[in-house]
């Protein structure tokens, strides 16, 4: 519908500017990522009434700026099918997370001194508000999988168990912004129900800004139209192992974000921790 | 590959702050553009490292969800004339991620206006496609795949159109003068290595140090790294650290600054380049010729 | 020759089109080969704009059999050639391909010769294209358009003769006659071509410094 009619005032770019102008941005920056990002099937009219930070401090959801969404997670949730397993229910993201491993590698090559991860994410096609079919090679899912990999590669004691392979295999069921954070804490779950050796927690979350006021973990709507960026920590450290911007953001704002981030992780952390030691004293306790 | 020995005395040199070049830890090398005679052909040397970006614009039907805005795409394919590690029509992960930096350094970031490439609308668009060829590899693929597609962008012009109802005709080189592309800023690539230097007795890690566009040696040798991607106007287009030694926050804030620092020289480095070739091109002063300003009103 | 740091052999070669060759080799192999008792020769060549697709492809298929006949390959068996053409300049029309196929010959020429490779002699190769019944050597992107037909040739030169000829590929229309005198033209041109490639080598190895073969 909104495209429909701007066909016909194509001509009249000053109306265009001004209908996207409308759509909550005042910053220069910001219009700028919102062009690049704004997804054509949304009409602006539920748009303008959706305020990404409203005056009185609420987001889109009822959420302050500080607070994450509902972090549900459960572990050993396949018993059965893997060594280890996890469900994490991130707002409305859904994944679920499958370990398989310490066992004997597809490719013996680089596995003579340490174990190899493999990782590989499987979006289902009807996670998104649209079906959208998979591509066969799509560098986004390869690059999501190589940046997993590398993140649970630093956590993992790799050392311990050579010439062998850890499989983690992720499923999307349902996307509503910070897929990336929610793998990486779905895979850190079931690496820890596999019994696979880590040094420490592995947690991720994302944030973004919008006209100064850093936001922390952002949904789809808000990923669409603010700049976000998604760290990745070990340990409850002011280190960050992974991080990665892809929507342009002004300097001055990267250290608030960077902030909101890393406590967002260490909260994630907490959760985590809970979940797992209620598993742990619900198995103790059945025997 | 790289033997015990050169690694040993690569991290012993970077403990006094010596790299192999004799390059302090915050000097990038320094970057040479050249450009062809077709426009849109840029070769960017940086120290051993070769690039060619071929920039080339065909009509096309837009993207159906887009019906308003043009398309961009950017062809990275290392081969093996780089490096014999490259194979060439496998993506190894390097590859992969060479490639998705430079997809979001350049393309999301919006460096290119796509909307001015839209012909007729939902009908017909320019596609503009960025094709980099690498010739030599010595480290810093992504920085200077950037600065070069960059400066092709702004190298390019494509030929003019003439739109009347719904035919497209497209003007002769030669008769209409060719149509510059809008390029709304100039993102540019800073990547700096991380590495982690042990205590040779406890094993421990002393520090963890930041250097500059590290070479293919000193890759090797590196622990993780980051890549920033900063225009002149203090926006950070993109950061990829993909995991491997841990920094704090407020380091990376620092390395932002001094990425923002590199990218003013690299954009006043393409800027000198195609201002010179502007002039070697304008001999005989056709521009003034082609100028719609008047003389009388300057007074 | 020798502008690239990661292979064993370089060269680039300006004549109307721009072509840069790099000689990779010998190496080891990465699929499992046909003939036991040769090397391996992987050529791949890449357009300046776009894909490789079936033109690149002619071109492949036409150096291959001109290496087939020059490179010794039997002295490397089980062993891989890494051969990569990159065109930079394409300097005529999408339709032609006579200019691309001669610079990129003389271009491996140059790179072959440079990564030390055992080959039986030198071979060069000239582009010349018939417009009003006349013969053009080297011609320009206009004149490739306008000719009637284009031929590429490549001679074995030994002792600054034109002695085999190595491969002829022609398009267009013409008669016996001319291809006969096209291929005598060749064979001087394509002398005079090696003249210039030796002058070149010698000075490079004379000096150890990077040789350019320059626009003609």
């Amino acid at each position: 519908m909104f495209v429909w009619e701007l066909s016909d005032t194509s001509a009249n770019c000053d109306s265009f500017w001004i209908r996207r102008g409308r759509l909550g941005s005042d910053t220069g920056t910001l219009d700028q990522t919102h062009r690049a990002l704004l997804p054509s099937y949304s009409s602006p009219l539920t748009q303008s009434r959706h305020e990404i930070y409203s005056p009185e401090g609420l987001r889109t959801d009822g959420r302050r700026w500080n607070e994450i969404r509902n972090f549900d997670c459960k572990i050993n949730t396949h018993p059965t099918s893997a060594d280890g397993s996890s469900y994490v229910e991130w707002g409305h993201t859904k994944v679920v997370c499958t370990v398989d491993g310490p066992r004997e590698p597809d490719n013996r090559q680089n596995t003579t001194d340490r174990a190899v991860i493999s990782v590989n994410v499987n979006v289902a096609s009807f996670s998104t508000e649209t079906r959208i079919k998979r591509q066969r090679n799509d560098k986004r899912l390869a690059e999501m999988n190589i940046l997993i990999r590398q993140l649970l590669e630093e956590a993992v004691l790799t050392k311990l168990n050579p010439r062998t392979q850890i499989a983690v295999n992720i499923t999307v069921i349902a996307q509503d912004g910070g897929l990336l954070p929610a793998c990486i804490n779905a895979a850190c779950l079931a690496m820890i129900d596999a019994g696979v050796p880590l040094t420490d927690y592995v947690s991720a979350c994302s944030s973004g800004v919008y006209s100064n006021n850093a936001l922390i973990d952002l949904n789809t709507l808000e990923e669409q139209d603010v700049p976000f960026l998604t760290i990745g920590v070990i340990g409850k450290s002011d280190k960050i192992s992974m991080l990665t911007l892809e929507t342009q953001l002004p300097m001055a704002s990267l250290e608030p974000v960077l902030a909101t981030s890393l406590s967002g992780a260490h909260a994630i952390q907490d959760i985590m921790d809970a979940a797992v030691r209620k598993h742990g004293k619900h198995r103790l306790e059945r025997k | 590959m790289i033997s015990i020995n050169d690694r040993k005395f690569l991290t012993e040199a970077l403990k006094v702050s010596k790299r192999l070049d004799g390059r302090s830890m915050e000097e990038q090398r320094p970057m040479e553009v050249t450009f062809g005679s077709q426009f849109g052909h840029v070769e960017l040397t940086m120290g051993k490292t070769k690039v060619v970006v071929r920039i080339s614009a065909e009509i096309t039907k837009p993207n159906e969800r887009r019906p308003f805005e043009g398309i961009f795409v950017v062809h990275t394919d290392i081969g093996s004339m780089a490096s014999p590690i490259f194979e060439n029509n496998h993506q190894s992960e390097q590859e992969i991620m060479i490639s998705q930096v430079v997809e979001k350094a350049v393309r999301r970031s919006g460096a290119l206006d796509l909307e001015s490439l839209c012909i007729v609308a939902g009908k017909k668009c320019w596609e503009i496609r960025a094709d980099v060829h690498y010739l030599d590899f010595d480290g810093g693929l992504v920085d200077a795949t950037c600065a070069a597609v960059m400066a092709g962008l702004y190298h390019f012009k494509k030929p003019d159109v003439d739109v009347d109802g719904g035919a497209v005709t497209v003007c002769d080189m030669e008769e209409r003068h060719p149509v510059a592309l809008s390029v709304l800023h100039l993102p540019v690539s800073v990547t700096y290595g991380l590495f982690e230097l042990k205590n040779d007795e406890t094993n421990e890690v002393e520090k963890v140090e930041c250097v500059l566009d590290c070479t293919a040696i000193e890759r090797q040798v590196q622990n993780a790294e980051i890549t920033i991607t900063i225009n002149k106007n203090r926006d950070i287009c993109q950061i990829s650290k993909p995991s491997g030694v841990s920094i704090e926050g407020y380091r990376i804030v620092e390395l932002c600054e001094k990425a923002f620092q590199e990218a003013l020289k690299v954009t006043e480095m393409i800027d000198k380049a195609l201002k010179e070739d502007e002039e070697m091109r304008n001999k005989g002063n056709w521009k003034a010729l082609l100028s719609a300003e008047n003389d009388r009103y300057e007074k | 020759m020798n502008i690239l740091n990661n292979v064993d052999g370089s060269a680039k070669w300006e004549q109307g089109t721009s072509v840069i060759c790099s000689v990779t080799g010998p190496i080891e192999t990465r699929r499992r080969t046909d003939e036991p008792t040769l090397a391996q020769v992987e050529l791949v060549i890449r357009p300046a704009i776009g894909q490789a697709t079936t033109r690149e492809t002619l071109i492949k298929d036409r150096i291959y059999s001109v290496l087939a006949a020059t490179v010794v390959r039997n002295l490397y068996p089980r062993m891989l050639l890494q051969i990569v053409i990159q065109i930079l300049e394409q300097g005529e029309g999408t339709g032609y391909n006579v200019l691309k196929l001669a610079a990129c010959l003389n271009a491996v020429c140059l790179a072959l010769i440079d990564s030390r490779t055992p080959m039986t002699g030198l071979f060069t190769a000239v582009a010349i294209a018939i417009v009003d019944d006349k013969l053009i050597l080297h011609p320009t992107r206009k004149q490739v358009s306008q000719s009637t037909s284009t031929h590429a040739v490549s001679y074995f030169v030994e002792n600054n003769k034109a002695t085999g000829l190595l491969m002829c590929e022609s398009e267009g229309e013409f008669t016996e006659n001319q291809l006969f005198e096209v291929l005598e033209q060749a064979a001087r041109a394509c002398e005079d071509v090696a003249l210039d490639m030796r002058e070149r080598i010698e000075k490079g190895v004379k000096e150890g410094l990077r040789i350019d073969a320059g626009q003609e």
